[in-house]
This record gives structure tokens, sequence and C-alpha cells, in this order.
């Protein structure tokens, strides 16, 4: 549908800086979770990080009535999620996204993925029989105390929300129809207090929707009756939604079967309108008949979306303080490394710093497996080194090798240095600076005094104190000496 | 990086979407003025150029597709990744009014303002739709479905009102959502002739007018005189019955004054855009004729202050009486 023109009055085009290309959304993006099929074969659909699923599938022949059957080992069950596309991506128009999903459902004589079979557990009194509903008409309740035995707890599985909505308020399940018309299967599930290490149980439930007022049609009950499909670029048709069942794919109306279409050769997508058979579903008027519907499907181009930055996102990069860099991550792509490595050199102020990031292109856009030509600049902050120096001012005398070392002599105290110990007694484990810059001390023993005012220290007739100031400037040692004395006293 | 200029194809043309031609009609490279960060280009009057409104009778679709090729170029005068843009439109010889603001599109569906039409008794109609909006039309009960076949030349469809019909209900590409709804008069005019007026309305679309009154046609002769010399040389006299000022480029111009009859007042909005159509025929004596509103001026008039509303029109043919067509 083209925006109409009305050429008598002007027509702006408002040109503005174009937005990044939209990604198409695909299963990586869905994010389908949580998928399992327990022993008894019954699904527990996954939930998807973005989108909504709209129905399920599969092409497993053992999967029939929304379940799978039992296995007496392990076996590895897939089925198909189709998901509404949400608003946002490029395939949008296309409305659904199909994503198969697998899990491994345990068998019911050994199995590896839990620890031990369940055994014993409710059993089945009798069968639910068929439950016929209609559009707009009213619920059903079902007890379902009455077909278990020794079960104390209940759920259900319902894989057609669509259809029929079901609800479960103690041992009370709740049928009630929708808007459209149909047949599922739901299964009614009771467990008991040792459940999973007994086995649950199912009963099947058949649940039919009518809508005998409604002749199902290309617009009802839902206009169109068939939504989203898409052609590939080689012209593989992936079919529209419906809730009938399509029979027949048509290049024309009423025309011979088809089952692809001409490759698209054109660098931009182009929309082919095919016409689809489609045999009405069971609860409408018109049941079994077939009705013919046609739809635009969009048919990509050749052109692969390029990639850039902007699709990249990067995120997590950042600059230590020591001038580290970090490479983070990118939500498309993978970044790596910067060829060089060489870290930035620790700052005195927060400074700006831009990397150059290469990211290699992700499958799916043009030159996928190739870096981003030029890479992708981060700029980042890097902070600045805090100050190891105190500002606590002391003096020192030459330094020793031994803590008496200056007992020989009396020697002046003099050099003035900083430490970040607040007093005498706290100087152990303190940084010593010179000048703002760690001490090197050699691992020698150095007096030391608050003032240069008393620096004399050795063979001085008093005591005094006395620091080890290893390389870096820490001090190792402290004692307070007093060459009288045999030995110093370590404080 | 950002908008730095853009180079625009603009393609106009007829038939499906795809027609196109190779070479664009037109390509305009405009840059980002200075301080600013978008670009504004008007294409209407270019479009324009490529809307030729002929008329016969025959109503047909005047309608272009219009396709927009946007590469845009960043700083360093690199192409954006999303290049080209391309948007297409449906292009009509309509118009918006002040009130309606930029870029109007008015509505998709019946391209008639007004919610009324009048018919002389016994006389089929035609009134247009834009077949991309409407689904169905639904005149008394009997209902036509509307396709859109993708082609300039149904875009604007002209559905047939059968004679005495009294409602016609327009819907929505859905079929169920009415989008409007006009009531047909069918006009009982025993005295006087009534006559079809097609203008272009404000949708770009043709709309039927009948003027049920008093229709009066008025002759203005225009002409110029000059004297010639009538004496012959060889007696030194001249006939009396020789015309000493003679007449030259004759010509005349025919004006018609007509009367709507009695009309609704919400029939306000079709004589104004009858007043603003530069295209405007009467179907006269078997022929469709080219006629141009002479009344400048239109007081509108409305049930409370004027009671019976009747609008006194006048025209000119759009041609010279006497042809001289060269």
């Amino acid at each position: 549908m083209s925006t109409k023109i009305n050429v008598r009055s002007p027509f702006y085009l408002h040109l503005i800086e174009p937005s990044p290309p939209l990604p198409d959304y695909d299963c990586t993006i869905a994010g389908l979770a949580g998928f399992a099929v327990d022993n008894q074969g019954i699904i527990t659909l996954p939930s998807p990080a973005v989108g909504v699923i709209d129905s399920i599938s599969s092409d497993d022949g053992d999967f029939a009535n929304n379940k799978f059957p039992t296995e007496n080992t392990d076996t590895s069950r897939t089925i198909k999620i189709k998901l509404f596309i949400p608003i946002g991506y490029a395939n949008t128009s296309d409305i659904f996204f199909e994503c198969p999903v697998t899990a491994t459902q345990q068998g019911t004589s050994s199995s590896v993925v839990i620890p031990t079979v369940c055994s014993g557990g409710p059993g089945a009194n009798g069968t639910i029989s068929s439950k016929s509903l209609s559009v707009g008409g009213s619920s059903i309740d079902i007890a379902l105390a009455g077909f278990f035995t020794n079960e104390t707890t209940y759920d259900f599985s319902n894989l057609n929300p669509n259809l029929v909505t079901v609800a479960l308020s103690g041992s009370t399940l709740t049928l009630s129809p929708n808007v459209i018309a149909g047949s599922t299967i739901v299964y009614a599930i009771a467990r008991d207090n040792n459940y999973p290490a007994t086995c649950e149980k199912t009963q099947s439930i058949a649940v039919s929707v009518s809508d005998s007022t409604t002749a199902f049609s290309c617009t009802a009950p839902t206009n169109p009756a068939l939504q989203g499909g898409s052609i590939t670029q080689a012209g593989a048709i992936t079919n529209p939604s419906t809730i009938g069942t399509i029979t027949k794919i048509m290049a024309t109306s009423n025309g011979s079967a088809i089952t692809s279409v001409a490759a698209n050769t054109g660098s931009s997508a182009q929309n082919v309108t095919l016409f689809f058979n489609i045999t009405v579903p069971s609860g409408y008027s018109n049941a079994t008949a077939t009705v013919e519907c046609q739809a635009a499907l969009s048919q990509k181009g050749t052109s692969l979306l390029a990639f850039n930055c902007d699709l990249a996102i990067l995120t997590g990069q950042a600059v230590a303080r020591n001038g580290a860099i970090f490479t983070g991550t990118s939500k498309r792509g993978t970044v790596k490394t910067p060829a060089s490595t060489t870290p930035f050199s620790p700052v005195d102020v927060d400074t700006s710093r831009t990397v150059n990031f290469p990211v290699t292109i992700p499958s799916g856009f043009l030159n996928s497996g190739q870096d981003i030509t030029n890479g992708c600049n981060v700029t980042m902050i890097q902070p600045a080194t805090v100050s190891i120096c105190g500002s606590n001012n002391y003096f020192i005398s030459s330094g020793k090798t031994s803590l008496k070392g200056h007992c020989d002599a009396a020697y002046g105290a003099n050099k003035a240095i900083s430490s970040t110990g607040g007093s005498l007694n706290a100087l152990l484990n303190s940084q010593v600076c010179d000048g703002g810059v760690a001490f090197d001390g050699k691992s020698l023993y150095y007096g030391v005094f608050t003032s240069s005012a008393s620096s004399a220290i050795g063979a001085v007739g008093s005591s005094y104190y006395v620091i080890k100031i290893e390389s870096t400037g820490i001090v190792s040692e402290l004692a307070i000496v007093s060459c009288n004395t045999n030995s110093g006293v370590i404080v | 990086m950002s908008l730095k200029s853009v180079v625009v194809d603009l393609y106009v043309w007829d038939g499906t979407i795809s027609d196109q031609p190779v070479s664009p009609a037109y390509t305009i490279n405009k840059s980002v003025i200075s301080g600013q960060i978008n670009i504004t280009l008007e294409i209407a009057e270019l479009v324009r150029d490529f809307l030729t409104i002929t008329f016969n009778d025959d109503y047909n679709s005047i309608a272009r597709y219009v396709r927009t090729v946007v590469n845009s170029f960043d700083d360093s005068d690199e192409p954006f990744d999303t290049n080209p843009i391309v948007t297409d439109y449906v292009a009509l010889d309509g118009y918006g009014y002040f009130e309606e603001g930029t870029n109007p599109e008015l509505d998709r569906h019946a391209l008639i303002s007004s919610n009324n039409i009048y018919l002389p008794e016994g006389t089929a109609g035609k009134f247009p739709i834009f077949a991309e909006g409407v689904g169905k039309v639904i005149i008394d009960g009997v209902t036509t479905q509307i396709t859109d076949n993708g082609n300039t030349n149904q875009k604007i469809q002209y559905v047939t009102i059968p004679a005495n019909k009294s409602l016609i209900q327009v819907f929505d590409t859905d079929d169920s959502t009415i989008k409007k709804t006009i009531t047909i008069s069918n006009i009982c005019e025993p005295k006087y002739t009534p006559f079809k007026i097609t203008f272009v309305n404000k949708f770009g679309a043709f709309l039927d007018f009948f003027l049920f009154k008093k229709t009066s046609e008025i002759t203005n002769v225009t002409d110029e005189l000059f004297k010639k010399n009538i004496i012959t040389n060889n007696l030194s006299t001249y006939n009396t019955y020789d015309n000493q000022r003679g007449r030259i480029n004759v010509n005349a111009q025919t004006s018609l004054t007509m009367n709507t009859g009695f009309i609704e007042e919400n029939m306000n909005q079709t004589i104004e855009e009858l007043f603003y159509s530069e295209n405007v025929y009467i179907r006269y004596e078997n022929k469709t004729l080219p006629i141009i509103p002479k009344s400048k001026s239109l007081q509108y008039k409305t049930s409370l202050n004027d009671k019976l509303i009747n609008y006194t029109v006048n025209f000119d043919f759009a041609f010279d009486r006497i042809n001289n067509v060269r």
C-alpha cells in the first residue's frame, strides 16, 4: 500500500540521517529456553526471550495429539516453535518465524538424564469424555479427582491456547472457548507427593470448538485468513499461517500447484502474490470445503545486509587504571582484542582513550567471517591512578644493613620523606615516598624522626625508632632501638 | 557520522509497479544546510508535470506511480549502509487545504467530500473511490467487490450508481468497516434540462455534479476594426457598397449561467471544489466540452441564513466559438 500524494499541494520529503539497518529476527534472538519433554511425552513449552509463541508442530512421526509416546530409553525430541516476530526487526512483515527446539525425553525403563527411573504413582480411573465447546458459548468444568487414583496434585498441558483456554483451580479443570473453531487434545496430569520419584499419570481430553454460524473464508474468522509467510531469495516458500490446512499453492488463481517460485535476481526484496487452497477446519459451517485465498509474500533480494559497528553493538570495553585494555563483548559478531595489546600508561587524571577493536562479521551479513573494515572505535575513560604516597612528613638517617647498625656512631636524620603512616608507631606497612614516588629503601634499616631538629641516632645515649624500608618503599619492620641494650624492641 | 548530502532519483510512471522506467525522471542533489541535520525536498511540483488530465466522459484513472530512491552520504561523503532507501507513492491531482497541514494524504476510500449525490430521476451516475483503500461498495444492498490489480489505470475506480438508488456504503479493505455513507437524491426535473458538470475534485478524481434548473447561454463577440483604402486608382472613385471600415479577428465566447436547484448545505464542499478545479467539463449536446468557472466568488449558503439553497454559477466554454485552432 503506497502513500497517496496529492500533487496540487506540495509534498515534502523529509530526509534525515538513516537509522542503522534492522537485523532479522532469528532463533538466536528468539532465545527459546525451558523446552522439556517428560517421561510421559508431555511437552513443556519453552519461553522465548524475545517474541511470542503462536503454535507448535513437529515432523517427528511419533508426535500425535500434542504429545510424544512413552519410550523405554532416553529419546531425543524436536518440535518446531512458530513465533510472532516483534515489531522492530527487518523481517517483522513476515509475522512468524519458526525455530526448532530439542530436548531429551526420559526413558521409562532406563534413563541417563535422571538418576533413577520413576515408578508407581497415581493411576487412571476411567477416561475423560470428549468435550464440545461453542465460540461465544459457556465453559466446561471437569472434576479431575474422579479420573485418577492416589493423586495429590494436578497439572495440565494445553498446546493450543489460541483455540481453547484451560485453567486449573484445585482439582477442577476449566475449558473455555476462544474465538476460533477447531479441535485439539488437552492433557490432565496427576501426581503424588513423591513425584518425580513416582510417575505422573495423564488423561487425554479431546476438545472441539465449533462455530456453526460462521463460514470460513479469506476474511473470517480471522482477516486475513492467511497471515505471515515468506519466500527466500532462491524461491523457497514458507507458507503463511492459517487455522485451516493449506493443501495447494498456486501462482495464479485456480492454477496448477507449485512448490517454489523463481529466484529473485534483483538486489531488492519484492512482493510475490500466491494463491492458496485451504481446507476448512472442523467447526465451521463449511467444514472440509476448499477455499482459495491469496497472499502477497515478501521475497528477499540478492543483497545481504552490510554489517557495521552500529549493528555490532560493543559493550563492556574498558581501560583499567593501570592502562590494561578489556575487550568486552558485542551483541552481534565477535569482538577481538586489538592487534596492538600494549596497555596504556597509568595517568594522574582521568583520560579519554579511543581503542579500535576488530569485529568479525557474523553469518547472514555481507562478508561474513571477515572483520569489519577499519574496526570499531570505542572511546573510554582511563581512570587516574590514586597516589600511593601519604602526606605525613618524617626524617630518616642513612641506611644500615642491620637493626642496630647505627650504634657504632651518632648519625643525623636529615632526609625528608613522606609516609602514609600517621605516627612513628604507625609506620609499619606504610608506604614511604621521596619526591612523590616510592622511596627505594634497598631493604636497609633507617633511623627515623618526626623532626629534623632532634635527628641524632645511634650512639647518642637514648632510644630511637628504626624502620626497614624495602625497595618498593614499604616499611617491613619497625623497632625502637637503644644502643645501650643488646637488642632492639620491635613495636 | 552525520548526514551531509542526499541524491534522490525520482521515477514517475503509469502502469504497474514493475513498469518502473530505467532512468529517473529527475535526479536531485542536495546538501544539508549548515547548522541543520535534515534535508527537505518538494517533489509534488515535479510529479505534476507527468499528470495529464483528459476527459471525454470516459472516467479514466489519472494516477501515477512515484518512486524515490534516496542515497544518503555522511561527512566523509561515504554512503550510508542503508542506501538506497526506496519509497513508493501513488500520485493524484488532488490538493489539501491549509488547515490540513503538510503532505495531505486525504481520504483513501471514497474520493468525494460531501455526503450527498444528486442525480436526475431515472439516470445512472458514477462516483470515485481509491481502490487501494476500499474492499467493497454496497448500493442499496447490492455489493460490488473492489479489487486493486496494481495498475495505475484503476487506482481510481468509478463505481456506477444504477438509476434511482438511494444509499451508498463504502467499506474499508476489511469489508466490515464503513468508511463513508453517501445519500443519493433522485431529482425529478420536468421543466428544465439538467446538465452534467464533471470536474477534477479535491482528491484528483472526476466528480459529476448536476445543475438542474434554469440555464441561459450568452455569446460575447469580440472583434477588431480597421480602415482600408477603397479608392480605385484608375478612376479615382470608390464604390459606395465597399466598406471603408473593416472587421477582423471576429470571434465569440459562449458563456453559460446555470442554477443548481435546491441542494443540501452539505453540498457546499462540492461547489467549493468546483470553483477550485482546473479541469471542468460539461456534457452538452451529446459532447463533452471543457468549461471554465467564470464566477470568482462564492458566498456560502446555509439553510439557517438562506432557507433553501440554490447556487448560480457562470461558466465560459474553454474555447472560442469559431474554430481557430491552428
